[in-house]
C-alpha cells in the first residue's frame, strides 16, 4: 500500500486504478457473454444454479473495482480535486470515475439477473 | 506537473515561416495533395451533406409513392432500391462521415490546440476510400444494380438465391470502402486526443467534446470490423461459392445478423454520441457556465460506449431466439437509457443555473431534446419483447429509429453548423433564415414521423411500395408526405442562407460566441497553421479559465511542419514530432485500393493482382523523403516546474 500511496502521489495510474475503472464493465461484459452462451447447457442439463453462479461471481468481480477505487482513494491526498492540473487531481477523477463505474456496472448485472429469477431457462 | 512559466526554448514563432511551413497546397493535383485537416474535415462534411440531399431526395421519392394508396408512380423493384440506398446512405454516407469524421476531423486538432491531426495522410486517404464507397453505391443505382435487400442485407434475401446478379455485392463492397475510412479516421483521431493535446489539458480536464470523440473512436475500432467482416463474408458467398449463412451447407443465417448488429446497435451511439458532443459543447456556452457535471457526463458517455456493445440482440427479438437470452438484452436495453438521461440532467441542470442566451444553435439542441427524448421513449418501449413482437417490422418502429437518429444526429448537427459556421468560413449565418430553416424542419420532421407511429401501430408494414385502400392508411400518409415537404423546403432555405452568408454574412471575428474551448482561439477561419501560439490550458474552458499570463510554449519549430506531442493522461510534453507534408500518395493508394475492391466484386482474383499496384503506391507512400525529421527531445523537463 506504501508504494500505491507514493503512485498516487506521483500522478501515475497503477494497475489498481485502472482496475477500478475498466473491472466493472469487464465483470458486465463476462456476465452477458458466458449467461448468453452457457443458458442452452443449463437447459440441457438441467444445472440452474449455473446461471446464478455467473451472476455472483460477476458482481463480486465489479465489486472488487469499487474496493479497489476505495483503497486508492484513502491515499489522495486530501488537496486533490477533480479539475485541477496535477497529476493527483487526475488520479483523483480517474478513481472518482471507477468508483461510479463500478457501482453502475453492478447495478446492470444485477438488473440482468432478475429474469433469471423468474424465467426458466428452457422457455 | 505546474504551468507557471513558458518553455522557453532556441527558436521563435515566426508566422510568415509558420504560414509557409504550413501552406496548403494549391490548383488542381494541390487538391489532391492536400492533407490538413481543416481542408479534409470540410471535404468530408460537404461530401456527406451532398449524400444527405441524395437520400433526401430518395425519402421524397418515397413519400411520393406512399403519399395514396394503390399508386404506381414507382414499380416495386425500383422501390426496393430507393429505400435500400436511401437507408445506406444516410447510415454509411452521411450520418457516420458526417457526424464522426467531418466534425471530428475539422474541431479535434483545433480544440486539443494542435496543428495539424495524427497521421494527416492516412486522415486523406480515409476520405479519397470514402467518396469512392458512396460513388460505387450510387453509380450502382443508376446503371440498374443498386442494391435491394435493405439497409441491413439480411441473408437469405441478400445471397446468391435470392439476389442474382451484383446488386448486393455493390452493397457489400461499399461498406468495406466506408468502413475502411471511418478505422483510419478513428485511429487519427484517438491519436491526436491521447497525444496532441495542449499543455494543461489532463484527462480531467479534456473537454466532454474530446472525451466522446476519444469513445467514438474506440467504438469504431471494435464495432466496424464486424461489418467489414460479414459484408465480406457475405461478398465470398456470393463470389465464390462459400457457405457461410447457407443453413443447407452447414451456414447460419442467423450468424449475419448476429455479426451485423454487433456493429449495428454501437453504430447508433457512433451516430447520436457525437450529437450528445455538440450539445455538450453548446450548452455551457451558450448558458455561460461551465458544463455541469463534468464527471458524470464523462462517465455516462464511457458507459454508453460499453453498454452500446451489449445490446445488439435486441434487434433479433423476433428471430425466435429464448425468452431468457432475450430478456438479459431487453435489462441491457433498459440500462443504456440511463447514462443518456444523465447527460440530459446535466444538460438541464447547466441551463437552469446559467444566463441562458437563445440564439440560434440553442433553438436547435431545444429541438433535439424534445425529438430525441420522444425517440427514446418509444425505445424503452421496443426493449420490451411483447411490445416489440406487436410492432416489429412496422413503420413504428420506422417512427421510432427516425426520432432517434434525426433527433440524435440531424437536430445537433444543424446546432453545430450554425455554430462553428462562422470558425469554418468566416462569416455569421443569417439568424432570421435560420430560425425559419428550424421552424419549418422541425413541423415537417413531426409532422412526417409522429404520424408513422400510428400508422405502425394500425399495422403497416415498413418496406411495402403501395397498400390497399381498405386499409384506411391513406390519410395518415398524406400527412406526413406533406411534412416531408416541409422539411424540403427548411433545407433549401438552409442551403440559400449558407451560400448568402458565405458571401455577404457579417465577419464572425475570431470568437462570435465568447466561447471557451480552444477553436475559438485563432482567427475565423483558421490559418494553415491553426494557431501562431501554442497554448497551455488552466482549466476545462481555457479560454474562460486561462490566467492574463497564461504561459505559451515557444520553442516549436516553423521552419518544418513540427507538433508538440504530450503525454496520455496528464498532457505533459514529451517531444516533438514532424507532421507528413502534401503529399498525392494518399489519393494514388485509395484509387489502387477502390480497383482492387471493385475487381473483386467480378472475380476473386481481383484481390490478388489487385494488390500489386496497392503495394506499388503503398512503397510510394511511405518512402522516406525530404528533410530529416526533427530531432525528438526526449522531453521538455526542467521548463515546467514552478
Amino acid at each position: 500500500m506504501a508504494e500505491l500511496e507514493h503512485t498516487v502521489r506521483k500522478g501515475e495510474a497503477p494497475a489498481l486504478i485502472w482496475w477500478c475503472m475498466f473491472g466493472g464493465p469487464f465483470a458486465w461484459a463476462c456476465d452477458l457473454g458466458f449467461s448468453y452462451v452457457l443458458e442452452q447447457h443449463t437447459c440441457s442439463t438441467g444445472h440452474h444454479y449455473v446461471l446464478h453462479v455467473i451472476t455472483v461471481v460477476c458482481a463480486i468481480i465489479a465489486l472488487t473495482g469499487l474496493a479497489a477505487g476505495m483503497a486508492a482513494y484513502k491515499r489522495v491526498p486530501e488537496e486533490a480535486n477533480d479539475h485541477g492540473v496535477r497529476p493527483m487531481d487526475r488520479t483523483h477523477f480517474q478513481i472518482l470515475f471507477g468508483m461510479v463505474f463500478s457501482i453502475a456496472f453492478t447495478i446492470v448485472i444485477i438488473a440482468e439477473a432478475v429474469p433469471r429469477w423468474i424465467l426458466h431457462p428452457c422457455q | 506537473m505546474a504551468i507557471s512559466e513558458p518553455i522557453v526554448l532556441p527558436h521563435a514563432t515566426d508566422e510568415v515561416r509558420l504560414a509557409r511551413t504550413w501552406a496548403q497546397p494549391r490548383g488542381f493535383w494541390g487538391w489532391f495533395m492536400n492533407v490538413h485537416h481543416t481542408a479534409i474535415g470540410v471535404r468530408f462534411m460537404v461530401t456527406s451533406f451532398i449524400f444527405f440531399l441524395l437520400g433526401g431526395v430518395l425519402a421524397a421519392m418515397i413519400r411520393l409513392q406512399l403519399s395514396r394508396p394503390e399508386n404506381h408512380a414507382i414499380g416495386p423493384d425500383l422501390y426496393n432500391q430507393i429505400f435500400t440506398i436511401h437507408g445506406s446512405t444516410m447510415i454509411f454516407l452521411f450520418a457516420v462521415p458526417m457526424m464522426f469524421q467531418g466534425f471530428g476531423v475539422y474541431v479535434v486538432p483545433l480544440i486539443c490546440g494542435t496543428r495539424n491531426i495524427a497521421f494527416p495522410r492516412l486522415n486523406a486517404f480515409s476520405y479519397y476510400i470514402y467518396v469512392v464507397g458512396g460513388l460505387l453505391l450510387w453509380v450502382g443505382l443508376f446503371l440498374k444494380t443498386g442494391a435491394d435487400a435493405g439497409w441491413f442485407a439480411y441473408t437469405p434475401l441478400s445471397g446468391p438465391q435470392f439476389t442474382p446478379g451484383k446488386r448486393s455485392d455493390f452493397w457489400a463492397q461499399m461498406i468495406t470502402f466506408t468502413e475502411v475510412s471511418a478505422l483510419g479516421v478513428a485511429i487519427c483521431l484517438a491519436t491526436t486526443i491521447l497525444r496532441q493535446r495542449a499543455p494543461g489539458m489532463t484527462l480531467n480536464r479534456m473537454p466532454i467534446i474530446l472525451w466522446e470523440k476519444l469513445v467514438l473512436s474506440f467504438m469504431v475500432i471494435f464495432a466496424m470490423p464486424a461489418v467489414m467482416v460479414v459484408s465480406s463474408m457475405l461478398l465470398m458467398d456470393r463470389t465464390i461459392n462459400t457457405q457461410f449463412f447457407n443453413p443447407a451447407n452447414g451456414g447460419d443465417v442467423l450468424l449475419y445478423q448476429h455479426l451485423f448488429w454487433f456493429f449495428g446497435h454501437p453504430e447508433v451511439y457512433i451516430i447520436f454520441l457525437p450529437g450528445a458532443a455538440i450539445v455538450s459543447t453548446l450548452v455551457p456556452v451558450f448558458a455561460r457556465r461551465h458544463i455541469f457535471g463534468h464527471l458524470a457526463i464523462v462517465t455516462s458517455v464511457v458507459a454508453t460506449g460499453f453498454l452500446g456493445f451489449g445490446v445488439w440482440v435486441h434487434h433479433m427479438f423476433a428471430t425466435g431466439i429464448p425468452q431468457m437470452s432475450a430478456s438479459f438484452f431487453t435489462a441491457a436495453t433498459l440500462m443504456i437509457v440511463l447514462p443518456t438521461a444523465v447527460q440530459f440532467y446535466c444538460w438541464i441542470a447547466t441551463i437552469w443555473n446559467g444566463r441562458l442566451q437563445m440564439k440560434l444553435p440553442m433553438l436547435w439542441v431545444f429541438g433535439f431534446f424534445f425529438v430525441f427524448l420522444i425517440g427514446g421513449l418509444s425505445g424503452v418501449m421496443l426493449a420490451s419483447v411483447p411490445v416489440d413482437w406487436q410492432v416489429h417490422d412496422t413503420f413504428f418502429v420506422v417512427a421510432h429509429f427516425h426520432y432517434v437518429l434525426i433527433g440524435g444526429a440531424l437536430f445537433p448537427m444543424f446546432a453545430g453548423l450554425y455554430y462553428w459556421v462562422p470558425k469554418i468560413t468566416g462569416r455569421m449565418m443569417n439568424d432570421l433564415l435560420g430560425k425559419v430553416h428550424f421552424w419549418l424542419f422541425f413541423i415537417g420532421f413531426n409532422m412526417t414521423f409522429f404520424t408513422m407511429h400510428f400508422l405502425g401501430l394500425r399495422g403497416m408494414p415498413r418496406r411495402v411500395y403501395t397498400y390497399p385502400p381498405e386499409m384506411h392508411w391513406g390519410g395518415l400518409n398524406m400527412l406526413a408526405s406533406v411534412g416531408a415537404l416541409f422539411m424540403a423546403a427548411g433545407l433549401i432555405v438552409f442551403i440559400v442562407n449558407f451560400f448568402q452568408s458565405k458571401a455577404r454574412g457579417t465577419l464572425a471575428g475570431p470568437n462570435p460566441w465568447a466561447a471557451g474551448s480552444l477553436e475559438w482561439a485563432t482567427s475565423s477561419p483558421p490559418p494553415d497553421y491553426n494557431f501562431t501560439e501554442l497554448f497551455t490550458v488552466n482549466g476545462r474552458e481555457p479560454l474562460w479559465d486561462n490566467a492574463p499570463n497564461q504561459p505559451i510554449v515557444s520553442g516549436v519549430r516553423d521552419d518544418i511542419p513540427e507538433v508538440l506531442i504530450t503525454n496520455s493522461l496528464d498532457s505533459e510534453p514529451q517531444h516533438k514530432d514532424e507532421m507528413p507534408g502534401a503529399s498525392i500518395w494518399p489519393f494514388l493508394t485509395s484509387i489502387t485500393v477502390s480497383i482492387a475492391f471493385i475487381w473483386s466484386i467480378f472475380s476473386p482474383w481481383g484481390i490478388a493482382y489487385g494488390a500489386i499496384p496497392v503495394v506499388i503506391t503503398l512503397i510510394g507512400w511511405l518512402w522516406p523523403r525530404g528533410h530529416s525529421p526533427a530531432p525528438r527531445q526526449p522531453a521538455l523537463e526542467g521548463r515546467w516546474s514552478k
